[in-house]
């Protein structure tokens, strides 16, 4: 390999980026604008649920046992007293997320010293967020009844229960707050660095196949490898310094600690940024146009790297065949990278896998990209 | 405007994108084999949580507790000797939360004293964390009831003949919580938005770069009927998507139910797919090249899938952002697609979305054409 040659296709390449009025969008402006959009908006943190009531009892224990609901910024009252028929007709249209319905004779059959149920409904449309939803309407429920439990029988016996004389004391490593905003906003840098250097690399053969500057490559001296390779430069280029910028960011504008060493992150943002312009490299070698490789790239880019990255749902809580897929795309591994030096700071040792996994991402598609990119009209 | 001019258009457009076979795979791959690892694939909700315990106590009193974490939700990996070891395998992301039970657990209990248990949970998985949290105070706030009714000689059994406040809990519309009923339909909307944005946008940029468009547009053609014309192929294509999807995977594989009216449904989304092709043509308005198109596209779609609510409830965004979910066409699809399919709602439940969704397919179709119009006159 003529490295001269390589330099001369990366100079020729970095020319044609230069000269197009929309670069800076397209190299920093789209990195840009989703962190700051996903950054700010991304929040997975489940409040404010609205919620209705239909009170068939009406007394002072029911409107307790709401109030333990409508009483913090989890649950927001939409309708106090409703009827059946307005709850459904809400429910359908999803404007509340539960329903709570408290029987009739709800005091008299507690004062009597006898169990009562009251009907919890949770929306289960949205999967993520019914789950949520489920968990936070229990424990208000479990609170509530406790109180009335405990009150009834200091009532009775003059004796004061405690009901829960187990303290659980939390402690969430690498994220003491559990701030959602400290695993989102690493979280979104793979999956940035994925879809860019991807969709931008996707055309970059492809293009010059459908325009007929690839003649140019056909009757130059340099072999496959190097038109590949010097191709590739200026995206790893713009790729690994938007790792920087967007890294920068991610601790100066979200305030997420950044507890490893900046020297692995680097090393660990260079090898993916190549792998994810890698992607790109396979695409633009076996599409056929342009049109194709944008549909292709953006297909098996967009969902994947949000979904099987890690980022929303770990890897743990994947199917079998989802894991597989899961392993197949940069992404997890990357992700792996990032949460390892900005929340755990994990020495290198424990992170060899995922640089190795990733090198052998680059070497596959690498050879599969100089393999496929004619040299002569096919 | 002529209707045989109109057909013989899109019929060019459909001849066009068929005869890259790629594409055709790629597409036919979005509504299939993407629709089925995603539908699939995920538990949003707890799992076979991996879990760890140091109980010091060795009481009966620790033993059930540690009995009742249990399947599904959890699952016991291991007992560490330490609890450095503990925190390694918490470091290492082999376990999501560990446990320390302390001496004189059940004691404290018995002589009716605060007894605390020590949760280690790894927050770098902030969301599954959080409900691994929920799930262990709810195990050990039951026990630790359980502990002092028993105390002062109230068993089990007395408990249905106490004051107690039962929860019957009842998830509507998808009762056994079948996570790939969500999954299926929010990937199958997701591919829709992304094709439907640069599915056209591609094909209009191609005719730029190629000269071709100075061709249609000497003809009689007027400019807006070719934008309809590239905006019907792509609906055309990716409706065939949606029927494949719905009738090859989602209803026979994965038992999705449809509670309201398919056809509501496909003619609903024949509008949505028109409102996001609109957008394609704005983006392609802003465009000269295809690498600029696809880097628009990312711009203008990743916001429209993320501000949509299927995953970030608006009502916990911020205000302006909660806001700012209005103009994305998704956010109302998706109301309109979740609610035929699983709340069965009809028409008339959802006239705000349906006419949300309108207004904004109209508004992007307009400026687009402007738009385009501005760049050839």
């Amino acid at each position: 390999m003529n490295f001269r040659r390589v330099l001369a296709i990366a100079r020729l390449e970095t020319r044609l980026l230069r000269r197009d009025p929309m670069i800076v969008l397209r190299a920093i402006g789209t990195p840009l604008v989703l962190m700051l959009l996903f950054g700010y908006g991304l929040s997975l943190d489940v409040e404010h649920i609205p919620f209705a009531v239909i009170d068939y009892d009406h007394s002072a224990t029911s409107r307790d046992y709401i109030y333990t609901f409508a009483g913090n910024r989890t649950f927001d009252l939409v309708s106090a007293d409703a009827s059946e028929r307005e709850v459904e007709a809400m429910l359908r249209r999803g404007d509340i997320r539960l329903a709570i319905i408290v029987p009739p004779q709800f005091e008299r059959t507690l004062y009597h010293g006898l169990p009562a149920t009251v009907q919890l409904m949770v929306d289960g449309v949205y999967a993520f967020r019914a789950e949520i939803t489920r968990g936070y309407a229990l424990a208000a429920h479990e609170r509530a009844a406790d109180d009335i439990l405990s009150a009834r029988i200091q009532e009775r016996t003059g004796h004061a229960l405690d009901l829960q004389p187990i303290e659980v004391r939390t402690r969430y490593l690498f994220n003491e707050n559990l701030r959602t905003t400290n695993t989102i906003v690493p979280g979104l840098l793979p999956m940035i660095l994925m879809m860019t250097p991807a969709v931008m690399m996707a055309l970059a053969i492809v293009r010059e196949k459908e325009l007929g500057s690839i003649y140019n490559f056909f009757s130059s001296p340099a072999t496959r490898a190097e038109f590949v390779i010097g191709k590739l430069m200026p995206y790893i280029v713009i790729g690994f310094t938007n790792a920087l910028f967007l890294g920068l960011l991610t601790v100066i504008l979200f305030g997420v600690p950044f507890k490893g060493s900046l020297a692995i992150y680097a090393a660990g943002m260079l090898v993916y940024v190549t792998a994810t312009a890698g992607i790109g490299l396979l695409v633009s070698s076996f599409v056929k146009s342009q049109l194709g490789a944008n549909i292709v790239a953006m297909i098996i880019t967009i969902v994947p790297s949000a979904l099987y990255s890690g980022m929303l749902i770990p890897i743990s809580s994947m199917s079998p065949l989802t894991r597989v897929v899961a392993h197949l795309f940069p992404g997890m591994f990357g992700n792996n990278i990032v949460i390892g030096t900005f929340l755990k700071n994990l020495p290198l040792r424990a992170m060899l896998a995922d640089f190795a996994t990733l090198g052998l991402f680059i070497i596959v598609f690498m050879a599969a990209g100089i393999v496929l990119t004619p040299k002569r009209e096919r | 405007m002529s209707l045989r001019r109109f057909r013989a258009l899109v019929w060019k457009e459909l001849l066009e994108l068929s005869r890259d076979s790629i594409v055709i795979l790629f597409v036919i791959y979005a509504f299939t084999g993407d629709i089925f690892t995603a539908a699939q694939g995920f538990h949003l909700e707890l799992t076979n949580a991996a879990m760890s315990v140091i109980d010091y106590d060795h009481s009966a009193a620790s033993r059930e507790l540690v009995a009742r974490f249990a399947a599904p939700y959890f699952s016991l990996r291991k007992t560490p000797a330490s609890e450095r070891e503990m925190l390694k395998r918490l470091d290492s992301g082999a376990d999501l939360l560990g446990i320390v039970i302390p001496h004189g657990f059940q004691s404290d209990l018995e002589h009716g004293q605060h007894a605390a248990i020590q949760l280690f949970l790894d927050g770098s998985r902030a969301t599954h964390a959080s409900l691994a949290e929920g799930y262990a105070r709810e195990i050990i706030g039951g026990l630790g009831s359980e502990m002092s009714m028993r105390r002062i000689g109230l068993t089990a059994l007395d408990q249905n003949r106490m004051p107690m406040v039962e929860a019957a809990l009842r998830v509507r519309f998808n009762p056994n919580r079948r996570e790939e009923f969500f999954n299926g339909i929010n990937e199958m909307l997701i591919m829709l938005s992304v094709l439907a944005i640069a599915l056209p946008a591609s094909a209009l940029i191609r005719e730029r770069e190629h000269g071709t468009i100075e061709q249609l547009l000497v003809s009689p053609i007027e400019p807006w009927e070719l934008l309809l014309a590239k905006i019907a192929a792509s609906t055309v294509v990716l409706i065939f998507g949606a029927l494949l999807a719905t009738f090859c995977l989602l209803i026979p594989f994965f038992h999705v139910p449809v509670r309201g009216s398919l056809g509501l449904f496909f003619a609903c989304a024949a509008i949505f797919v028109f409102t996001m092709a609109g957008l394609g043509l704005v983006v392609a308005s802003f465009c000269r090249t295809m690498p600029q198109v696809s880097m628009m596209t990312l711009i203008v779609m990743a916001p429209i899938i993320f501000l949509s609510g299927a995953w970030t409830p608006p009502e916990a965004m911020p205000g302006w952002l909660a806001e700012a979910t209005v103009l994305s066409p998704l956010r109302w699809f998706n109301e309109i697609a979740f609610g035929i399919f699983l709340r069965g709602a009809s028409l008339g439940d959802l006239q705000r979305p349906l006419t949300m969704m309108i207004v904004l397919g109209a508004v992007f179709f307009a400026w687009g054409a402007t738009q385009f119009r501005r760049h050839f006159r």
